[in-house]
């Protein structure tokens, strides 16, 4: 116990990238965002707790037979990948049989790797969850001490139910939500450049003012993006200034600056009273 | 129209099945409990009301009340149905009779 607390004990703010649904780009968030972070000069970890469906290795581009090492009392060392520091189920485990963590198991598969992983001295650790609002993020929440998270949805109304679950989940548990990130949320023809939101519209300003949680950003569906994290380039790494990267590098300064500036808690007590 | 400042208090008479808001700016606003939970904030039971689906088909009370600050009001139903975060702002619309409106955005 003590040691587990120790890996944790130098990282300064923990950082859970969720949303409800599934595919919305939590991965590729969490990425970019933990690489422009970096980009900014701050030190980056990237947990990657999708135990059922990890994606942070192929994202990142590390070859398979590259395993992190596991010292003799069970610590184990990061990958370092990019300048980043990367945890992830899929390194201690076999590509062609992923290892079948359900329930209780994955809950403690997923403590484990936070605090048995030597992350050393942190600025950020990028928490790339997995979809939903189950156990797992009520564990997490239960269990240490998360700075804040951030909420992706895409602005499809089905995506926009789920990050409402997932933000109801997290006001529960008490997680501070840093903000929203829309994520695919307008296109740009490659050929009129016209803009369109193929999409849909307003799912993070309604999600913004229903609890007062700001939109961090509000990033492009991009082919680029996609082809970056399937080929393992992260669009940040790649050419300076393009669209995507200048989404990400601001989305990232926002992060730093509401890491470092908490805005007083200013909320007057409300009475309650039940006769 | 509303605003979304948390209201100064909170209370409801189990007798009276009222549950009354008193906002910052003085005014108040009352609404039944059964009609609070056929409002209900929740992800769930939004898009019931929005597609015109029965919320919850009979009287209920309300067994706890809970301030989140700035993100609004939680509420135990007696049937334990307590997921929905009430906004404040959607709070007073659901007292001006416009929860409808205010959901459709
Ligand atoms: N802004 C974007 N523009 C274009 N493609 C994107 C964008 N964001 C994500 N994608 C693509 O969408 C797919 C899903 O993204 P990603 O894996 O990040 O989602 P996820 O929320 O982590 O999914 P899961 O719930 O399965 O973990 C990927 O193929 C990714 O490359
Ligand atoms: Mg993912
Ligand atoms: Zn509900």
């Amino acid at each position: 116990m003590a040691n587990t607390e120790k890996n944790l004990s130098c990282i300064k703010n923990i950082i859970l990238v969720a949303s409800g649904k599934g595919g919305v780009g939590k991965s590729t968030t969490s990425l970019n965002l933990a690489l422009s972070l970096q980009v900014l000069g701050k030190s980056v970890g990237i947990l990657d707790a999708d135990i059922y469906g990890p994606s942070q290795r192929k994202m990142l581009g590390i070859p398979n037979e590259v395993k992190p090492e596991v010292l003799e009392n069970n610590e184990i060392v990061p990958i370092e990948h990019h300048g980043l520091k990367a945890m992830s189920a899929a390194f201690l485990s076999d590509e062609k049989a992923p290892m079948v963590w359900r329930g209780p198991m994955a809950v403690r598969a997923l403590q484990q790797m936070l605090t048995l992983t030597k992350w050393g001295q942190l600025d950020f650790l990028i928490i790339d969850m997995p979809p939903g609002t189950g156990d797992i993020h009520i564990s997490l929440a239960q269990q240490f001490n998360i700075s804040a998270a951030i909420v992706v949805t895409t602005p499809q109304i089905i995506s926009e139910i789920d990050a409402r679950k997932a933000i109801e989940m997290l006001i529960k548990v008490k997680i501070p939500i840093m903000g929203i990130v829309e994520n695919m949320a307008s296109f740009t023809c490659p050929h009129c450049r016209e803009e369109s939101r193929i999409f849909g519209d307003g799912a993070a300003s309604r999600l913004a003012s229903d609890y007062q949680i700001p939109t961090l950003a509000s990033l492009p569906l991009m082919q680029e993006i996609q082809e970056n994290a399937d080929n393992g380039v992260p669009s940040i790494t790649q050419i300076e200034g393009s669209e995507a990267s200048d989404a990400y590098l601001s989305l990232a300064a926002k992060v730093i600056a509401r890491s470092y500036n908490k805005p007083d808690d200013t909320s007057k007590s409300v009475n309650i009273s039940i006769v | 129209m509303y605003n979304a400042l948390p209201a100064v208090s909170v209370s409801y008479d189990r007798a009276t099945h009222i549950v009354t808001f008193v906002w910052q700016d003085e005014t108040r606003g009352e609404v039944s409990d059964t009609e609070l939970r056929s409002f209900c904030a929740c992800a769930d039971c939004r898009v019931k009301t929005l597609v015109g689906q029965v919320v919850i088909g009979r009287d209920c009370t309300i067994e706890s009340i809970e301030a989140l600050g700035t993100a609004g009001l939680t509420v135990r139903y007696c049937d334990g149905h307590d997921k929905g975060i009430y906004p404040w702002e959607y709070l007073q619309a659901i007292c001006a009779g416009d929860a409808k409106e205010y959901l459709r955005g």
